[in-house]
């Protein structure tokens, strides 16, 4: 009795799988090879109820949309803060990045970005008038260049 | 019992060139160096320097100086023109990002707006919250001034009015509910 007892039915794998190991797990985001979350971004819509179902390209799909636009401002603002010889980006290269794109701008038109400041900007009519006698010196020069020679 | 200062008067100098020295040097005054602003120019602002007596203002080689350099050569306090300085308040303002209000005064508008509009048991704010309104306010309000400031040149005027605001809220759709 008691040796039937003992051999009962095996224990089985992690999980109540058969085969002993189980099998090292690859997320969703390196399936897609991508860096945003998917598996979080399904959860986040999950737990939002914007909808009853969900399929399941759908977080893939919307993760690899935001991981390009996060590229694409994170490019320009790197670009923005080499060109001011800084290694660092910070807000100010962010509003630049941002407000010098026309499509970027366009779509975060009313976004204000704290500590950003405004693109430099000072109209033409602003501006000091060239004086006259500089600028008919400089007719004159132009008009005293005899035509290049074929 | 306090001394008493007790000038001596003299009935005729020790030599002419002195006393003209040192006249011509009273009636010139303190000496002063030329601002570089433009609407600062003219103010009597005397700034000490290290070889200037604390008492009175004046340089200690001033008699010399002023005796060998001649009459018409004195140096005119250099004035920028019209329009020159704000354009580089323009170029310096449009390339920082502070907060141009000052906080204490913000704070303070904010707090008595709040006691007119809010309930009376809601007057505390957090720090983070009265900065974030501030960098809502100023890009408002800069955002208002280049929209004037379109509205200005439209009109071929390089001066902001009031009209040009209200032009700029009302097509902007922003501020009151016209």
């Amino acid at each position: 009795m008691e040796s039937s007892q003992a051999t009962t039915k095996p224990t089985r794998g992690a999980g109540g799988r058969k085969g002993g190991d189980r099998k090292k797990s690859v997320s969703k985001s390196v399936k897609a090879g991508l860096q945003f979350p998917v598996g979080r971004i399904a959860r986040y819509l999950k737990k939002g109820r914007y909808a009853l179902r969900y399929g399941s390209g759908a977080p893939v799909y919307l993760a690899a949309v935001l991981e390009y636009l996060a590229a694409e401002v994170l490019e320009l603002a790197g670009n923005a803060a080499r060109d001011n010889k800084k290694n660092r980006i910070n807000p100010r290269h962010l509003c630049l990045a941002i407000r010098n794109d026309e499509e970027l701008g366009r779509l975060l038109h009313g976004v204000t970005i704290a500590s950003g400041g405004v693109l430099p900007n000072i109209n033409p009519v602003l501006l000091p008038k060239k004086s006259t006698a500089s600028s008919s010196q400089a007719e004159k020069a132009s008009a005293t260049k005899s035509p290049k020679k074929a | 019992m306090a001394r008493t200062k007790h000038r001596v008067t003299r009935s005729q100098p020790r030599n002419q060139t002195d006393a003209a020295g040192a006249s011509s040097s009273q009636a010139a005054g303190p000496t002063t160096t030329p601002t570089r602003r433009g609407g600062e120019g003219g103010d009597n602002t005397q700034q000490t320097n290290p070889t200037t007596s604390p008492a009175t203002g004046t340089r200690r080689g001033a008699k010399r100086s002023r005796q060998a350099m001649p009459r018409g050569s004195q140096k005119k306090s250099y004035r920028y023109r019209p329009g020159t300085v704000a354009l580089k308040e323009i170029r310096h303002f449009q390339k920082q990002t502070n907060l141009l209000i000052p906080a204490a005064s913000f704070i303070r508008e904010v707090r008595s707006i709040t006691h007119m509009l809010a309930p009376p048991q809601i007057n505390r704010w957090t720090a983070e919250a009265l900065v974030a309104l501030q960098e809502a306010a100023e890009d408002y309000l800069v955002g208002l001034f280049s929209d004037s400031m379109l509205c200005a040149i439209h009109a071929r005027r390089v001066t902001l009015m009031r009209k040009d605001f209200e032009l700029a809220r009302r097509l902007g759709g922003k501020g009151r509910p016209w």
